[in-house]
């Protein structure tokens, strides 16, 4: 597909080669545990036409990844799933998707939990070749009354590796959305969160992780739209950047008219490793509603000295001791991983890059 | 051969001079008292001997176990046998004390501890210092009370057994019965081969605690050594009178 419009960031300089012909290589892993969970192919879904038109989200959306992505993830993607949940157990209904990254992957994906359902995800990306291999995908998120969707992202592709990621939720009455996104790996990282509080009462938060060292560029855009009254939303944001990474934060919190009583946090802690990363945070309030709260912190800094100096008195030494302070900064995102054989690995994992 | 020998330490911190010029030894099996007002430099002369970045050594030396201390750095000092017990110890979430206690353990001793003998050891001092076990699972002194970092601080003094340990103001944030706790626990851990440097400005902990040796610093030096009596000097006379002799060393 020939697109002539190249997006443009202002922060971040977008790579060349965007946009290639799509290749599907390896298949998606499906893991299901649980009764009342339906999964088919996201192609055969929209031939069949049960992709809920109503919910086109992208409409209900602005700022992500641009016209171009969307329009070329929807007329090239090979992959996808359509998971619908109907079950009400929240532990057991549970879908794992292990999707390696072989060439250039498209993918569009939609999750839906129907009235009162409940459904977990986890979408891990991995790295299954040697060659530069692209992501670009749409994950959309449709929690009706009542629902909750826990969508657990985790990409630990390589370092030559480029992700593009978008996602959008909507979240009806008493409904609740939870994303948690790790960021391990690839090179270059374009991601966008965006989630619409529709409902009276619905709830989102995005939980996101992110380590960047030499060469990583990373573009995190997260927004939530307060439309429904007393509407709660969280964005929390955690990384660390060594060597010469370079990485954009946007934090929109956005109430429109009728959101009422509603209230959104967002919070930001960043360590910095090295002198050489830049970091940029780019929070954002927008209210069209004057009863709201909205909230922003960040914290960004190199780890603090009275607290090496204290690890390092009990024998750690400083690479120990920052690696401690950095692993303890993720714990609290880590430990939303329901998972144990995962989050276990994914600590190993940022143990070993932290080591390097 | 002594543990810790220092010579004409003078230290000073964003280009104040603080330390002026310390002499001191210590010997195995010996406890030494460091008393002294506000300001005096007790904290100073803990963090420069553990080696806190934000002190610099202008001049003097320091010999531990047999090596020059300054030379080390902060965890090789560690590892050498030297603990500070802070007087305000970090929290750190997402690391438990069980956890932390190990991991410390092992790069202390250079082993992975016995697990079983371990917790039993680990176990053995709670109860020493009436610390609840469940504060184990509990991230590093994370919402503890001034009192349970300090009981977390010898419990790891406790666990890594130190050649020489130093206790900044362990006392201050304490209530009577646990400085009573904590300082006959210090006692029980003092050996005929290790050393304790009790930094205080309060001389109530000398009812739990017996030291060989009395320092008064005053103005970054010691004014005056002695054994207990010195102590009791102090709470009758105050520090005014020891202040008054540097003055005269000043003029002269």
């Amino acid at each position: 597909m020939n697109i002539k419009e190249h997006p443009k960031w202002k922060r971040i300089t977008l790579p060349d080669n965007l946009f290639p012909e799509s290749v599907s290589k390896g298949n998606i892993r499906v893991n299901i545990k649980g009764e009342g969970i339906e999964t088919r192919p996201y192609s055969e879904a929209f031939s069949e036409g049960i992709i809920p038109q109503d919910f086109m989200l992208e409409q209900t959306s602005v700022k992500d990844l641009g016209e171009a992505f969307k329009g070329y993830v929807n007329s090239n993607y090979n992959k996808g799933f359509y998971v619908r949940s109907e079950s009400a157990n929240t532990i057991t209904s549970t879908v794992r998707l292990d999707v390696p990254i072989q060439g250039t992957q498209v993918e569009n994906h939609i999750l839906v939990a129907e009235e009162g359902a409940s459904l977990n995800v986890i979408l891990n990306y991995i790295s299954e070749s040697n060659l530069p291999s692209m992501h670009y995908g749409i994950t959309r998120l449709i929690a009706k009354r009542g629902s909750r969707i826990k969508l657990i992202k985790v990409q630990q592709l390589k370092p030559s590796d480029q992700f593009f990621d978008q996602n959008f939720s909507i979240v009806e009455d008493g409904g609740s959305v939870e994303v948690v996104d790790v960021q391990l790996g690839s090179g270059f990282s374009a991601l966008s969160h965006d989630s619409v509080l529709a409902g009276r009462n619905s709830r989102s938060s995005i939980k996101s992780l992110y380590y960047g060292d030499h060469g990583s560029l990373m573009d995190l855009s997260y927004t939530m739209r307060h439309r429904g009254a007393h509407s709660e939303s969280v964005i929390l944001s955690k990384g660390a950047l060594d060597g010469d990474a370079k990485k954009v934060f946007r934090g929109n919190l956005i109430f429109e008219t009728g959101s009422q009583k509603s209230v959104g946090r967002e919070k930001e802690v960043v360590v910095l490793l090295s002198e050489n990363v830049k970091t940029d945070s780019i929070p954002a309030l927008l209210c069209s509603e004057d009863d709201v709260i909205g909230e922003h912190a960040a914290s960004i800094g190199q780890v603090d000295q009275e607290k090496l100096f204290y690890l390092m008195s009990r024998g750690l030494s400083a690479t120990e001791a920052k690696k401690l302070v950095v692993k303890a900064a993720f714990d609290e995102i880590l430990l939303e991983i329901d998972d144990v054989n995962l989050r276990t690995q994914l600590m190993d994992a940022l143990d070993g890059r932290l080591t390097q | 051969m002594s543990i810790l020998k220092v010579n004409a330490l003078r230290s000073t911190a964003d280009g104040q001079e603080i330390l002026k010029g310390i002499d001191l030894e210590i010997n195995p099996g010996e406890i030494h008292v460091i008393m002294g007002p506000n300001g005096a430099g007790k904290s100073t002369l803990a963090n420069v001997l553990m080696g806190h970045p934000a002190h610099e050594v202008v001049s003097g030396e320091a010999i531990f176990g047999g090596k020059v201390l300054f030379d080390m750095k902060v965890d090789e000092r560690a590892k050498a046998g030297l603990f500070l017990s802070f007087q305000y110890p970090q929290e750190v979430p997402g690391v438990t004390v069980d956890n932390f206690l190990r991991t410390s353990k092992k790069e202390i001793s250079g082993i992975m501890p016995m697990l079983g003998a371990f917790k039993k050891d680990v176990k053995q001092h709670m109860e020493m210092l009436d610390m609840d076990q469940k504060y184990l699972e509990r991230y590093l002194n994370l919402g503890f009370s001034g009192g349970e970092k300090k009981k977390n601080e010898i419990l790891q003094m406790a666990v890594l057994s130190p050649k020489l340990a130093i206790l900044d103001e362990t006392d201050s944030g304490l209530d009577v019965d646990a400085i009573r706790v904590v300082y006959e626990t210090v006692q029980k851990l003092a050996t005929k081969d290790n050393a304790i440097l009790v930094i205080t400005h309060y001389n109530k902990i000398l009812n739990y605690i017996k030291p060989d040796f009395v320092h008064i610093l005053v103005d970054g030096k010691i004014v005056k050594s002695g054994d207990l009596s010195l102590a009791t000097e102090v709470e009758e006379k105050g520090y005014e009178a020891f202040k008054k002799s540097t003055d005269v060393n000043g003029a002269a």
